[in-house]
């Protein structure tokens, strides 16, 4: 799915220049779980960025099934965002002055499917992640759990092959925290999808299939596989 | 259905949410707006008002004066002070206009900046910059189309109101023999005509409606341009950073 080579991202910040990652070597393979951990500033959000086409590497390459994301046009690269990658964020980033359906339906916006179609799948979604009764509902009318289901319906909606989650349960108490990975991981094996989740939170991260440690804008893998994940979604 | 029409629907979904939610910014907006397009109304109109109002003036003077030499000096002091204040009127309309398009622009610019964040979250969706653009211009073409539609009706009850409250000035050529003498005129006495009333009006002509639309709408494109421009270049990461 991901190959990632000597991937580098620098930010200059007038004189000075930060690297948040620092020669990232890592291959993500189709339908696997990676939980991504490391302190707060060490590149985690910044590699879920490149693995998404919302950035671009300094140098380096980020291969998405062998396309490069970092030489790739900005309207190819929202062609990708469009039809494979499903985003998730810690602090939902729903529109606020839109109902639950339509925050979902926008996503399908960019396909250009017609109206039949687009309110199936929302309808689908919304089903998925159990909040058919709330379509109507503003994300303020909504709990930070139900608010975080209509995002992960909105990133399902487009039915991807890869979902990126930076800190999806980041803002949510724990019972709701196990809610909502315990939907992911069902959707996950369900869809087959590819699942990066940065995190960090140790009982997310044990549930991956492997972890990866960020450390001054270096991925490190331990090799262990961890016990939640079976390579078989 | 085509598909552009497909994607207009969602859009005008998105559109109609937006006013409905945010409908005091838009109001502000459109607000701005609808006040430099009724000054360019009033205003013009009010100019218009008072050329009109000088030619009755001069008509009654020339009638009344027997010495061309006179009517032509008076005429041209009235003439003067009149065209000052069709001047005066003109600025002041163009001062209005060109405060109220900063402030509609400067009002859409701050619209987009709060909403930073949602323009990352669309390009996270894949919405593409030209997408977008479209809706940032949509939604302020709504808004300015409303606050032109808004000023054109305030500025034409603005010009009635003036033509309703305006003074009706008396021309008159008493005092013109004392000064310069006239063989038809006794000093003291009232013009051989007497008296003219002047009525002061403020009437509206269709090119003054059309020219305050034009600037409404060119106005609003200014607002939109800028507004879309910046919201399409963003990049999705930095917009995403931004605390929303």
């Amino acid at each position: 799915m991901y190959t990632l080579t000597g991937v580098t991202r620098i930010y200059r910040k007038g004189r000075e220049t930060v690297a948040a990652l620092d020669g990232v070597d890592a291959v993500i393979a189709d339908r696997e779980w990676l939980a991504i951990q490391g302190p707060t500033g060490h590149g985690k959000t910044t590699l879920l960025q490149l693995l998404g086409g919302l950035d671009r590497p300094t140098s380096g390459t980020v291969l998405l099934d062998g396309n490069n994301l970092g030489t790739m046009s900005e309207a190819g690269l929202a062609r990708v965002r469009a039809a494979s990658i499903g985003f998730i964020f810690q602090t939902f980033n729903l529109i606020p002055t839109l109902p639950a359906a339509v925050n979902v339906e926008l996503a399908l916006a960019p396909l250009g499917l017609d109206a039949a179609e687009r309110r199936t799948r929302v309808a689908r979604a919304l089903d998925a992640v159990g909040l058919t009764d709330r379509a109507r509902h503003l994300p303020a009318e909504l709990s930070g759990g139900q608010q975080q289901r209509v995002a992960i319906a909105r990133a399902l909606v487009k039915e991807p092959a890869v979902l990126l989650a930076d800190e999806p349960t980041g803002n949510l108490d724990e019972t709701t925290r196990d809610d909502i990975i315990g939907l992911l991981e069902k959707l996950w094996r369900d869809r087959g999808l590819t699942l990066v989740i940065v995190t960090h939170d140790s009982t997310i991260a044990a549930r991956a299939q492997r972890i990866g440690q960020m450390r001054d804008g270096r991925l490190l893998f331990d090799g262990a596989v961890a016990a939640g994940g079976d390579g078989q979604p | 259905m085509s598909r552009g029409t497909e994607d207009r629907a969602l859009r005008l979904t998105y559109l109609r949410h937006e006013l409905r939610h945010r409908w005091w910014q838009a109001l502000a907006t459109a607000a701005g707006l609808a006040v430099g397009v009724a000054l360019v109304i009033t205003v013009s109109a009010a100019a218009s008002g008072t050329r009109a109002a000088q030619v009755h003036a001069l008509d009654s003077l020339d009638h009344a004066a027997s010495s061309s030499a006179a009517a032509s000096e008076i005429g041209g002091a009235v003439a003067t002070a009149s065209g000052l204040a069709a001047d005066l009127g003109t600025w002041v309309a163009v001062a209005a206009l060109t405060a109220s398009f900063v402030a509609a622009a400067l009002l859409t610019l701050a619209s987009v900046t709060r909403r930073v964040r949602e323009f990352g979250t669309l390009k996270a969706l894949g919405w593409p910059a030209r997408m977008i653009t479209v809706q940032v211009l949509t939604e302020t073409a709504t808004v300015g189309m409303a606050g032109t539609l808004a000023g054109v009706a305030l500025g034409c009850a603005g010009a009635a109101l003036v033509s309703a409250l305006g003074p009706t000035l008396t021309v008159s050529v008493t005092a013109l023999p004392a000064v310069l003498p006239s063989p038809k005129a006794t000093p003291g006495a009232p013009g051989p005509d007497g008296p003219v009333p002047v009525h002061f009006s403020a009437p509206i002509s269709p090119g003054i409606v059309a020219l305050a639309v034009a600037l409404g709408i060119l106005g609003t494109l200014l607002a939109g341009t800028l507004g879309a421009w910046r919201a399409a270049r963003l990049s999705p990461a930095t917009a995403l950073s931004e605390i929303g």
